[in-house]
């Protein structure tokens, strides 16, 4: 079924258009993988992992068992108080179900959960199978919430409708469509600002809202890390918008701004100097030389105490050649940090690479970067060998094949449990590469077994 | 013995259930040089193989055809031979396993016919002789679809499409029977082993060095012990790093014997005995005293052999032991959440030490359900479990990591058991059977409530101290 919310995601503004687009990137609305080198997360991998950081609502999976049973609870992004969406809610589908449709079966599900928990919304995701039996998800929807009195929000993004990137972009036009606007806040400042991105990895926006609220800002929502359901749904009164390293949610920013007038800039708390640009582009949109002189003297002092610590480890890190592979916009943001410390980026890629990502690492690494665009494992541990690396920076998927190849290796993706955001992150993330690549583990594993070993002659 | 009921619920609440490729796809990481490869949306691998990489610490070589929307519906039988071709040329495997997915099922792919089709236009130059070839894989095809049944299914149906898809090796030489055996040159000494999903790569080193002491040469299909056990290898592979090899399979019919250990294999035993004419001998599971007694008495009286040494030792260690824990375990009331067969398995062993169950929850009906030693199993979620283990007040819940919020919510100690455990390490270590597997749940089981008491006490106490503390201020 054609829906709605899926065509005005191909339609937005903050897409790249076409015509800037390589032609191998061109078609990426009409995705195909390579045949024997399928890798990475599907749609509903991304719309779901975008929206289940909207932690107090129930979000239940339309299918049958292998889309929920596979990955619910098992996400790393932490919460301050609700743990719903680390439950596992899913309509189950039986062949039964397949046959003779499967609404009826959802709306008992939505019943239930309700019932048992009393969400203040829940998501609905499509699957593959439920977009191919052609059920009327959203008529389906429509009468749970009237029964149930709770807004329920069907999310268009089957699996098979291509990459990980456009499940992230589907969940932005749906919040945009349907969340953003329809609370109204009755505690509005004019310091209110939303993050758009950033999932809360290990607790990375906990490190960030202390420094903004020692500006006096105050962070309505983050989509979608930590985040309420209402406090979303009020975002449309913030006053400005961050979108942190998300090129797949710009377009959410972009409608925030074309409907209800809230100014967006680009940053990443990945480093000093990005926090510290961060700090000041919060100071720009939302005015006054009072708060932009506040904001100068906050990052002077940060910096002051923050710059010795960097140097321990910019002595012990210095010359240090890393590969960065990480989803989506974080590399760019990363290289940075790296910098800071003294780390060389010798190759950078991402399986998701917008051709932009790709010019902005090109920018941070010179035009002779070596861009990682294969995902097959077996290639970090041949370009490694190949640029004498150190190190792979990697989300955890990846971890396994280093740790087997006996390269250090440093998680930066969801099952992190250090967060590297603000000014005592990029403290830590020097803390965690020292660590990791001056294990003693490394001898002990590298040296070979007595049988290994030739025999003096 | 056990009532069978269902939770009567229509919906997936906190599930138990995983779905039947992932069942199947473990069949097939048993094997060596091989690869599985599910035939659905590249989400259907990425999901499975973060779960699998999260449980055994190990990268998983598991792939995916990467059905898209428009394949979904005008067919993917040329996307299928495209995979198929790059597959072979990028991994080099011996064995493929296709395994369906519901989007493959919905759509209606003929995979049989199309695996037929594959192989007459590929690999129909191997049969003219003088032609340059390397050996074709053996690429099997298995129905798998997520939306029925569940893991113990899709095992149960990969091991079953293996075992009646592998070529024996008719031709080839004899077996040489393992040295210093007393059992005759002239009989067969190698034994096929089909396991089921309860057993990790602990279980079958012990129960392979079990059956060799008789003289006998276990080939164990699927063999987790050598490829998902967490273990270093010299370089890095793109397929499985160790399993039952292709060669082995083309021997299997000179097994005399099919042993089926785990009720999930029953079915594949059955096939296997079928067609090789082997004697078989299968068991629901291989957890406590009585069931590997029964084993040790099988293969004494085909054998002719006395059990060694250490078997002796190792079965006197699980008297003392079973005697040992009975003190901790009796009258503990206990919830388990599991696949049929180590439900079985791990609920009759803490039975055997007097231990009441209070809820058993698996996640899909199976026939050995029936042969648990209490009261009533129920088909269901997790929230079942949850439920019943409050209203029957067990004391400890035997299950995965996602058991553990339940247990942290009923404020109860916790036995991880069974997949996924992805908060801890050493999941191919959690033994359920044999003597020394057996000895080992029972004693994690009573550490666990042990700490869980102490845990409990040192509270008591602070709580105690606290308050006298503020009484002797107050006063």
């Amino acid at each position: 079924m054609v829906n709605p919310d899926s065509l005005r995601t191909f339609t937005e503004s903050a897409c790249d258009r076409g015509d800037t687009k390589s032609v191998k990137k061109r078609d990426s609305g009409r995705w195909k993988p390579r045949p024997g080198e399928v890798l990475g997360g599907c749609t509903f991998d991304g719309a779901i992992s975008t929206l289940v950081p909207i932690a107090d609502s129930a979000h239940i999976v339309h299918g049958p068992i292998g889309c929920a049973g596979n990955s619910w609870g098992s996400r790393g992004i932490l919460t301050s108080a609700h743990d719903l969406y680390r439950r596992g809610f899913t309509s189950d589908l039986s062949e039964q179900d397949i046959v003779l449709g499967a609404g009826r079966r959802l709306f008992a599900t939505i019943a239930e959960v309700v019932g048992r928990h009393r969400p203040p919304a829940v998501f609905v995701y499509e699957t593959c199978v439920t977009a191919m039996v052609g059920d009327d998800l959203d008529a389906v929807c429509l009468a749970a919430a009237v029964h149930t009195g709770v807004p329920v929000i069907p999310v268009h993004g089957a699996g098979f409708l291509g990459t990980r990137n456009l499940g992230a972009r589907i969940a932005g036009t749906v919040l945009l469509e349907r969340v953003i606007g329809t609370v109204e806040p009755d505690d509005v400042t004019d310091l209110d600002v939303t993050l758009i991105g950033g999932f809360n990895l290990a607790g990375e926006l906990w490190e960030v809202l202390p420094i903004l609220a020692r500006l006096g800002l105050r962070v309505r929502a983050c989509i979608s890390g930590d985040a309420r359901y209402a406090d979303v749904a009020a975002a449309h009164r913030s006053r400005a918008t961050m979108v942190v390293c998300s090129p797949a949610l710009l377009g959410l920013a972009l409608g925030m701004e074309e409907r209800h007038g809230i100014p967006w800039f680009e940053g990443s708390f990945y480093g000093v100097a990005a926090t510290s640009d961060a700090l000041r582009g919060f100071a720009r949109l939302l005015g006054g030389a009072e708060l932009a002189q506040r904001t100068e003297e906050l990052i002077a002092a940060e910096q002051t105490a923050v710059r010795p610590k960097l140097a321990s480890y910019r002595e012990r890190l210095a010359g240090k050649r890393a590969i960065l592979y990480t989803d989506e916009a974080r590399s760019w943001s990363l290289i940075a940090a790296l910098a800071d410390l003294g780390v060389q980026v010798v190759a950078a890629g991402t399986s998701r690479s917008s051709d932009d990502a790709i010019r902005r690492i090109h920018e941070v690494l010179g035009p002779d970067a070596r861009i990682i665009d294969e995902t097959d494992p077996s290639n970090f541990l041949r370009i490694a060998d190949e640029t004498a690396a150190d190190v792979l920076i990697a989300g955890g998927r990846n971890m396994y094949t280093a740790l087997k190849g006996r390269l250090p290796f440093l998680d930066i993706n969801q099952d992190r449990h250090v967060p590297y955001s603000g000014y005592r992150g990029a403290v830590e993330l020097g803390h965690q590469l020292d660590r990791a690549i001056s294990n003693p583990v490394w001898a002990h594993v590298r040296a070979g077994a007595p049988w290994d070993i030739a025999a003096p002659a | 013995m056990a009532r069978i009921a269902a939770s009567g619920r229509k919906a997936g609440l906190d599930p138990l259930k995983h779905s039947q490729p992932l069942g199947a796809a473990l069949v097939f990481l048993g094997l060596a040089n091989a690869i599985p490869i599910l035939h659905g949306s590249k989400g259907c691998s990425s999901f499975a193989n973060e779960l699998l990489v999260r449980h055994y610490n190990e990268p998983v070589p598991l792939q995916s055809t990467g059905i898209s929307e428009i394949t979904a519906v005008v067919g993917g039988g040329r996307d299928l031979v495209q995979n198929l071709d790059a597959f072979q040329a990028r991994q080099c495997p011996e064995i493929m396993g296709l395994l369906t997915t519901g989007i493959t099922e919905v759509s209606g792919e003929d995979i049989t016919g199309q695996l037929l089709q594959y192989r007459r236009d590929r690999y129909a130059a191997t049969d003219v002789p003088g032609t340059e070839h390397a050996a074709p894989p053996l690429i099997v095809g298995v129905s798998t679809p997520d939306f029925r049944g569940g893991m113990s299914d899709g095992w149960s149906a990969a091991l079953r499409a293996l075992v009646n898809s592998i070529p024996f090796d008719a031709g080839g030489p004899a077996d040489e029977p393992t040295e210093g055996a007393a059992y005759g040159a002239t009989e067969r000494p190698t034994v096929a082993v089909l396991v089921g999903p309860s057993l990790v790569a602990a279980d079958v080193d012990e129960l392979a060095r079990l059956i060799r002491a008789f003289g006998l040469a276990p080939v164990f299909v699927p063999d987790l012990s050598a490829s998902l056990d967490g273990h270093l290898a010299s370089s890095w592979k793109p397929t499985t790093t160790g399993g039952t090899s292709l060669a082995q399979l083309h021997r299997l019919d000179r097994a005399g014997l099919v042993l089926t250990i785990g009720a999930t294999a029953a079915e594949a035993g059955v096939d296997l005995a079928g067609r090789t004419g082997a004697d078989l001998v299968s068991y629901d599971h291989l957890s406590g005293l009585a069931a590997v007694d029964g084993l040790v008495g099988v293969l004494m009286a085909r054998t002719g052999i006395q059990p060694s040494e250490e078997a002796r030792r190792s079965r006197a260690r699980l008297a003392d032991g079973l005697l040992d824990t009975h003190v901790t375990l009796g009258g503990v009331r206990v919830a388990l959440a599991m696949e049929p067969e180590a439900l079985v398995a791990v609920g009759s062993l803490l039975c055997a030490v007097g231990a009441e169950i209070v809820a058993a929850v698996s996640p899909t009906p199976a026939p050995v359900l029936a042969d648990a030693p209490w009261d009533e199993i129920v088909i269901g979620d997790l929230i079942d479990l949850e439920d019943r283990a409050l209203e029957g007040g067990a004391e400890l819940v035997v299950g995965s990591s996602h058991v553990r919020a339940v247990s942290d919510r009923l404020g109860v100690s916790h036995l991880p058991a069974g997949f996924p455990i992805y908060d801890r390490f050493g999941s191919s270590l959690r033994t359920t059977a044999g003597y020394e597997g057996s000895l080992r749940l029972l004693t994690d089981a009573a550490n666990r409530l042990l700490d869980h008491r102490h845990q409990q006490n040192v509270r008591t106490r602070a709580a105690g101290s606290a308050s006298r503390t503020t009484t002797a201020s107050g006063a």
